[in-house]
């Protein structure tokens, strides 16, 4: 199983869980599993026509990945940490 | 020029004269309203070497053209004066409700002169302003005050009400100003200047109504632009979380300042002190400005503990990490406290917060001690000791009275090269972010008109990629850390940022549009034909004002620079051994603003942007 973790904002659509475990073995898979089983987090992670947010960041156990590398081959125990980059004034 | 009252009302607070100033047509199109127009009343009416503590000094409130139309983040308000806390050019926004009430009763903007003998408050109601006694409200704080004058009032009669705590009272270098209990334009010490005016307080009444020249197309564009608002990813998340939300998510990307800015990684202290803990635990409900379809202020309540907090206002993101991280804080209930504390005591908390983490360096250090601090310690993330030397800043006791002077002025006092303790830039703090993480934002840092300062400018949300505004050449796609090409980027997002501060709109609210639709806002609201470049251009004849200001006040090339802790990178986190390259960019910068070697705007720039009267004060 791989670990994926949310950022706060994120959680709000998961009930305030933080840590979502998925049976994936790629970053995109991951997302998408996790949308799957929490709807609302869909328009904080896409746009209308499907696009990640730019702001959506990724890092795969602590190291941030780029979007040319969501297909990255993840091992059991992996944890992806998915944080929406939005705050601050 | 409809939206305009074309009026200014003049208060001087030595002769109890009050008085209405006529403003004239170019100068409105050409410096807008807000902190613009204010530079150009300064620069008109006051001597740059004025003392800012002295009845001679002007302090401007005033609104922008916007203000009572309805459009989104049209509320704020400004204030404007030589700065008590760095010497220099200062101003501040904040958010609220007095601006669209100033504008009904028919004033774009304040401006307070001379010094009252006695506590005294501003009253306003429609065309008629007096000067009352405020010797009672003399020592109440924030809350306090603003219960006494708006508590029993209700509708329009209800006043909107500027006013100091004890901070500005006491003449705490860094006092804030508060409209209400949750809005504040806190930084560079406009409180302070109400304090040595000792004036409490302003209160307004408006009942009249705000027509722009084009009703129907201002209408359609309030509600195209509402809804562009409410749509907005970054409005939205803004909406759901705060600003605070920044601290849950920033520490892996190298942007929270922790222990004074030493340290590159906060790990969870700075969760633990976050959007989601104060969400889940504490909120009772968002709250909005006026005419705000965002709604990202927070209202918290702490039940129980040692921390107990009544329903109020929470705390931002600047204020919860420069409570919190900065200070190795992480006791959200003791943050959440020392927030309300600041909202009463009506003092920045960026600066209190800075001064606060210098001096717990310098007691680590050894530079100070216990009998420095009356036998107390201060020590890092010690929730007691931080309580004790907010209370001594405000009320200037023992070291708080060194630190109540800002700490470009405390790091003098104290000495034994303690300046390399400090983080700030021009005498004004930093706020919390990292000129490491954002490269973009340390230029901006070292360039900004009041010293440190994020809201100058829209590169934070610009290098974060929050948005772009292509039609002006910020096409977005921006890395942090890379100091390549960000001399444009803070050059442009400058001139965007006069623009927010002139037409006094929110930024956050402006994130979700575009600078077309603030041309088309400004045309119906005034009547006036902008097009893009003309009002681009008045963003950057406002920049070069300021700059000219700050010349004529002392500010050189030398002055044009990051402090040594924020050029000192990283040993750990995500900006690791990330340091900006100040030296590139500010030759370049230097070349798209048009300043020479000593950091004057140059005389053939002024010449272009009208800008005569100070190039003749200038050369």
């Amino acid at each position: 199983m791989i670990k994926v973790r949310l950022s706060s904002l994120l959680r709000q659509a998961t009930g305030w869980q933080e840590i979502v475990e998925v049976d994936a073995r790629t970053p995109e898979a991951s997302l998408r599993s996790i949308e799957a089983r929490f709807p609302g987090l869909r328009r904080w992670m896409y746009d209308k026509e499907g696009k990640m947010w730019d702001r959506l960041q990724l890092f795969l156990n602590g190291k941030r990945i780029g979007r040319d590398e969501l297909s990255t081959p993840m091992q059991e125990g992996d944890e992806l940490y998915v944080l929406l980059n939005i705050g601050g004034g | 020029m409809p939206t305009y009252t074309a009026k200014i009302l003049e208060i001087d607070l030595s002769s109890g004269n009050i008085a209405a100033a006529e403003l004239d047509e170019d100068t409105v199109r050409r410096f807008i309203g807000g902190s613009g127009l204010a530079a150009k009343l300064f620069l008109d009416r006051v001597s740059p070497d004025v003392d800012p503590l002295s009845p001679e000094n002007v302090l401007f409130f005033m609104a922008g053209p916007l203000a009572g139309t309805g459009l989104p983040g049209s509320s704020r308000f400004t204030m404007s004066c030589k700065s008590p806390l760095t010497g220099i050019w200062g101003e501040g926004t904040g958010g609220g409700n007095f601006a669209p009430a100033l504008k009904r009763a028919g004033y774009d903007g304040i401006a307070v002169r001379g010094a009252s003998d006695r506590p005294v408050m501003i009253a306003i109601e429609d065309d008629k302003a007096e000067i009352r006694d405020a010797s009672t409200l003399w020592g109440k704080d924030v809350y306090e005050t603003i219960d006494l004058l708006a508590g029993g009032a209700q509708g329009k009669k209800k006043p909107k009400i500027l006013c100091i705590g004890p901070a500005g009272e006491n003449l705490v270098k860094f006092a804030a100003i508060a409209n209400g209990k949750d809005a504040f334009a806190a930084r560079t010490g406009g409180g302070t200047v109400m304090g040595a005016k000792k004036l409490k307080a302003i209160s307004v009444v408006g009942t009249g109504k705000v027509e722009g020249a084009f009703p129907d197309e201002l209408k359609a564009l309030r509600k195209e632009t509402t809804k562009k608002v409410s749509e907005n990813i970054i409005a939205q998340s803004l909406g759901a979380m705060g600003t605070i939300m920044a601290l849950d998510v920033s520490g892996p990307l190298g942007d929270i300042p922790t222990k004074n800015y030493s340290l590159g990684d906060p790990g969870e202290m700075a969760v633990k002190v976050g959007g989601g803990v104060m969400t889940q635990r504490y909120l009772t409900r968002p709250e909005a400005c006026e005419a705000c379809p965002i709604g990202c202020k927070r209202v918290v309540k702490v039940d129980e503990g040692p921390y107990r907090v009544e329903e109020g206002p929470g705390p931002e993101y600047e204020t919860a990490t420069a409570f919190g991280p900065l200070l190795m804080n992480d006791n959200m209930p003791a943050v959440l406290k020392l927030s309300e504390k600041v909202n009463r005591y009506g003092v920045d908390s960026i600066s209190c917060g800075a001064a606060i983490a210098y001096a717990m360096e310098c007691f680590e250090k050894g530079l100070i001690s216990t009998a420095d601090l009356d036998g107390d310690s201060l020590r890092w993330g010690n929730v007691d000791d931080i309580f004790a030397m907010l209370d001594k800043i405000v009320f200037r006791k023992g070291l708080g009275d060194v630190l109540a002077e800002g700490t470009r002025a405390a790091a003098k006092k104290i000495g034994k090269h303690s300046e390399d303790f400090t983080c700030e830039v021009k005498g004004l703090d930093s706020p919390m972010h990292d000129g490491r993480a954002l490269h973009g934002m340390g230029l901006a840092y070292a360039m900004s008109n009041r010293g440190a300062c994020h809201l100058q400018h829209l590169d934070l949300a610009l290098e974060s990629n929050w948005c772009a505004y292509p039609e002006v050449g910020l096409n977005g796609g921006y890395v942090g850390m890379e100091s390549e090409g960000k001399a444009e980027v803070v050059f442009k997002s400058e001139n965007l940022g006069m623009l927010t501060n002139a037409c006094v709109i929110c930024q956050f609210n402006f994130l979700a549009l575009s600078v077309t639709d603030l041309v088309d806002m400004m045309r119906f609201a005034t009547g006036f034909d902008y097009d893009l470049d003309e009002l681009v251009a008045c963003g950057e004849r406002i920049w070069m004002l300021k700059r000219g200001l700050n010349n004529l006040m002392g500010v050189t090339a030398a002055d044009d620079r990051l402090p040594k802790r924020m050029m000192t990178p990283f040993k750990e986190g995500g900006a690791a051994g990330s340091i900006p390259d100040m030296e590139k960019m500010l030759k370049e910068y230097y070349a798209f603003r048009g300043l020479d070697a000593q950091g004057r705007p140059t005389k053939e720039r002024l010449d272009a942007l009208g800008l005569t009267r100070l190039a003749e004060k200038l050369y």
